[in-house]
């Protein structure tokens, strides 16, 4: 069995929270999460007769009067890089996320979550951009969630 | 009272003298006695004014009254009272709460006493929160300190445990360290975990039966996330340390950090200082043999070493969890054996050097067997340290020989066995890695070699460029400097011709002005150019180079001042090149016959005055010479030629600057 550490990133309350309770197996209790700002979810898996698992580590966006340690991004092989489409502010601060990953974690791969997309209308559907390694997601309507950890599963693993 | 205010009303309304009579008479003492009454009154009216001396006056009646009351209370008072009661308990409790707490203890301690005698387990439940913790924590630590304090102590001192459980060791052939992990029962390890630290991820684990951990790989991950932030908040805070200790409800993790992986052991209790280092000497073994797959881990827990890893960590735990069912080793131990030790322990007090060096060989091997985990004996001769034993790796070598150094600065005699084929394996690898190095080497030394030979030659080409270059300066700088010398050379030779030059010009004006003051107002003296000119004088006929006779001795006379003021001087005299006497013609004839007849005229001027004694005894032949010029300086009066003043000679004097300035044209024209 293959394991490896994903770390889900994000400002906040763009839903990562909401896409983990959606995708995976297992997870602690929620209450790590606001106590030492990370919350530990399992994900077991097949890719091409593989199995392997994904260690998902969900962790809280910093705030002025709060850190993560960053001995948190450390070892993880990929991330998933969440942002609120309906907020231009956490779509902007992306690239900030993605450049502080890549710092402590030169060779991983990553993958973005433009989630909350049930709240757009078809035609600003239509209208938006996305880059190539991006998914619209709605972790309410259960949209394209398994197909975004699964991409960033075969990135990681294959 | 209302009496007394009437008899005073009445008495003051009767102030006839009869009357007052009639008072004594009647009244007597009683009126005295009236006054004083009088005098009393006054004063409780003045005293009913002031409110504080009525509160004071008042209030030991109340408390008569309110002890009075108490003492047989009754349902309303008590009613009464207890409305008020909180307030004034606050109020005494600010103003004076050393009092209030001494009335209060002797009412409150008997009824909680009472209370919690009554429903124990009601109080205890109300009272755990709030001092549970706190009771928990006092007696956690106190414990803690104890058990540390009196392991140090064991450790330190020669406790008779202690060398029970030496001696245990040495006959049942079971370390030490294990002994002590049977007899470490009150903390028991119930899982350990290796955790890769940078990513949390799980490398191997091992459990007691039944006590297997859910989600281990979650928690492992957790572990690591809640070490990471409280790790992090210390170094926030600048502190020094490692979190090594996490409890959660009745689990203990004691972790340990190390390279590149975390071992955490799961416990029922904080574990003291003694069964840390154990579990650090295991995990120190751990570490020594699987260092490289720890480094090299990705994810993968697979791999047959991780499999055999895991079997060690359990082989650990059982050994632990062995000590409740299984007999000690003790226990297997030969009754014999226990007579041979206290045999032995006679021996001990009959040598006690024997002993001494005996204590030291067992503490090395001691220390061998926990840093390296292979028993080896060792025997201390009196020159060397012997190492007998069996190991399976040649990599235990090196730290079971650091660890004896350390102990001993005595050489050390190597009898350690080891299996042939790991030998021969060895061997092999040995060969290997030295023909593998031999090729390196080779290839190294020639690649070497063709480098050096490749920069030899380039460093032969820079030189030689070099040297050419070099050469080329030193020919400019030759080149350069002879040139300097010759400007210098040239620069002085010229500074010298100027000096000459101005002692030329310098000359020639005080010749001219010499020659002004001889000949002072005279017509033939031509003050610009020093010259004597015969032309006002008509010294020649046309055509003729003779001399007009009446003028002879005017020409001599004007020769002879002539000669005298440039020859009498020696300084002036050494200035004079030559005299010159020019002859000149009118423009009437030829060129060429103004010439010869110029040339004539001059000649003849010259043979008469060097034919006069006077002139020959100034000895100046030498010195002077006749000229012809023909007619090209013929002599004009308002742009008419005047033949007769054409017809002239004209005697100049001609100082030594010639060669000078040749030179200076020389000069010029390099």
């Amino acid at each position: 069995m293959i394991r490896k550490k994903i770390l889900l990133l994000g400002d906040f309350s763009v839903g990562k929270t909401s896409l983990i309770r959606r995708y995976v197996d297992n997870s602690f209790d929620d209450s790590y999460l606001t106590t030492i700002g990370v919350k530990i979810s399992q994900k077991r898996l097949e890719l091409e007769g593989i199995s392997c698992e994904l260690l998902i580590w969900d962790i809280e966006g910093a705030t002025p009067t709060r850190s993560i340690p960053h001995s948190y991004f450390k070892g993880a092989s990929g991330a998933i890089f969440v942002c609120d489409v309906n907020r231009s502010e956490t779509i902007e601060s992306l690239n900030e996320h993605i450049n502080t990953f890549l710092m402590l974690n030169h060779e991983a791969k990553h993958v973005i979550a433009y989630n909350k997309a049930d709240l757009l209308s078809t035609p600003q559907k239509e209208e938006l951009f996305l880059p190539a390694n991006a998914f619209l997601t709605s972790a309410k309507l259960d949209s394209n969630v398994e197909r975004l950890f699964t991409t960033l599963a075969k990135e990681v693993l294959l | 009272m209302s009496i007394v205010y009437c008899l005073r009303r009445n008495i003051l309304q009767s102030s006839t003298s009869e009357f007052e009579q009639l008072q004594q008479l009647l009244l007597g003492s009683e009126l005295d006695h009236l006054k004083r009454l009088e005098e009393q009154l006054k004063r409780v009216e003045f005293r009913t004014k002031d409110e504080r001396e009525i509160i004071q006056m008042v209030m030991p009646l109340l408390d008569r009254m309110l002890q009075e009351r108490l003492q047989n209370p009754e349902d309303a008072v008590v009613k009464v009272l207890s409305t008020h009661l909180s307030a004034l308990i606050a109020q005494a409790s600010q103003t004076n709460p050393a009092k209030l707490s001494l009335a209060l203890q002797s009412t409150i301690a008997p009824a909680i006493s009472k209370e919690i005698a009554n429903n124990k387990e009601k109080m205890i439940d109300a009272l755990y929160p709030v001092m549970g913790g706190m009771v928990s924590k006092y007696v956690s630590e106190a414990i803690r300190e104890f058990v540390e304090s009196v392991n140090e102590k064991i450790e330190d001192g020669l406790s008779f445990n202690r060398y029970k459980r030496k001696v245990k060791a040495k006959l049942s052939g079971v370390s030490e360290s294990e002994l002590l992990l049977y007899e470490s029962r009150e903390s028991l390890i119930s899982s350990l975990l290796i955790i890769h630290k940078e990513s949390g991820l799980l490398i191997a684990e091992a459990h007691l039966q039944d006590k297997a951990l859910e989600d281990s790989h979650i928690v492992a991950s957790m572990a690591t996330a809640i070490k990471d932030f409280i790790n992090d908040w210390i170094q926030k805070s600048q502190k020094q340390g490692e979190v090594q200790i996490l409890s959660y409800g009745d689990a203990t993790l004691y972790i340990e950090s190390a390279g590149s992986v975390y071992l955490i052991a799961f416990l029922d209790a904080v574990p003291d200082q003694e069964l840390r280092s154990h579990i650090n000497s295991f995990f120190g073994t751990l570490l020594m043999e699987y260092m490289e797959i720890f480094q090299g881990f990705e994810g993968d827990s697979s791999s047959e070493e991780i499999a055999t890893l895991t079997t060690k960590m359990e082989a650990y735990l059982n050994l632990q969890e062995g000590a409740e069912g299984h007999t000690s080793p003790a226990h297997h131990s030969n009754p014999m054996k226990w007579i041979a030790v206290l045999l032995g322990i006679v021996g001990l007090g009959y040598g006690g050097y024997l002993g001494k060096v005996a204590y030291f060989e067992y503490q090395l091997a001691q220390k061998i067997e926990q840093g390296t985990g292979y028993q080896v004996a060792v025997t201390c001769s009196s020159d060397r340290v012997i190492l007998e034993g069996r190991i399976d790796r040649f990599e235990a070598l090196s730290p079971i020989e650091k660890i004896v150094q350390h102990a001993t600065p005595k050489p050390i005699e190597n009898q350690l066995t080891m299996p042939l084929a790991k030998v021969q394996e060895r061997f092999a690898w040995q060969e290997r890695r030295m023909d593998g190095l031999s090729i390196a080497v080779a290839k190294r030394q020639k690649r070497l070699i063709e480098g050096y030979e490749e920069r030899t030659k380039q460093m032969a080409q820079e030189l030689e460029g070099i040297q050419k270059q070099l050469h080329k300066l030193q020919k400019y700088l030759k080149a350069t400097t002879m040139s300097q010398h010759d400007t210098l050379s040239r620069l002085n030779q010229l500074n010298h011709e100027r000096e000459a030059i101005e002692r030329v010009a310098t000359m020639r004006r005080e010749i001219v002005s010499a020659l002004k003051q001889a000949f002072g107002q005279s017509p033939l003296l031509n003050s610009k150019e020093g010259s004597v000119d015969f032309a006002k004088v008509n010294l020649f006929m046309p055509d003729s180079d003779q001399i007009n006779d009446a003028l002879k001795p005017i020409l001599q006379e004007s020769f002879e001042r002539y000669l005298f003021v440039l020859l009498n001087d020696p300084t002036l005299r050494s200035y004079i090149q030559g005299i010159v006497i020019e002859g000149h013609t009118d423009s009437s004839g030829g060129e060429q016959y103004n010439l010869e007849l110029s040339q004539k005229r001059a000649e003849s001027v010259r043979t008469y005055l060097l034919s006069q004694e006077r002139i020959k005894a100034l000895h100046a032949e030498g010195l002077i010479r006749a000229v012809g010029l023909g007619s090209r300086d013929i002599v004009e009066v308002n742009g008419v030629e005047d033949k007769e003043a054409s017809r002239r000679i004209k005697i100049k004097f001609e100082i030594k600057s010639n060669k000078i300035v040749e030179n200076i044209e020389k000069i010029i024209d390099d």
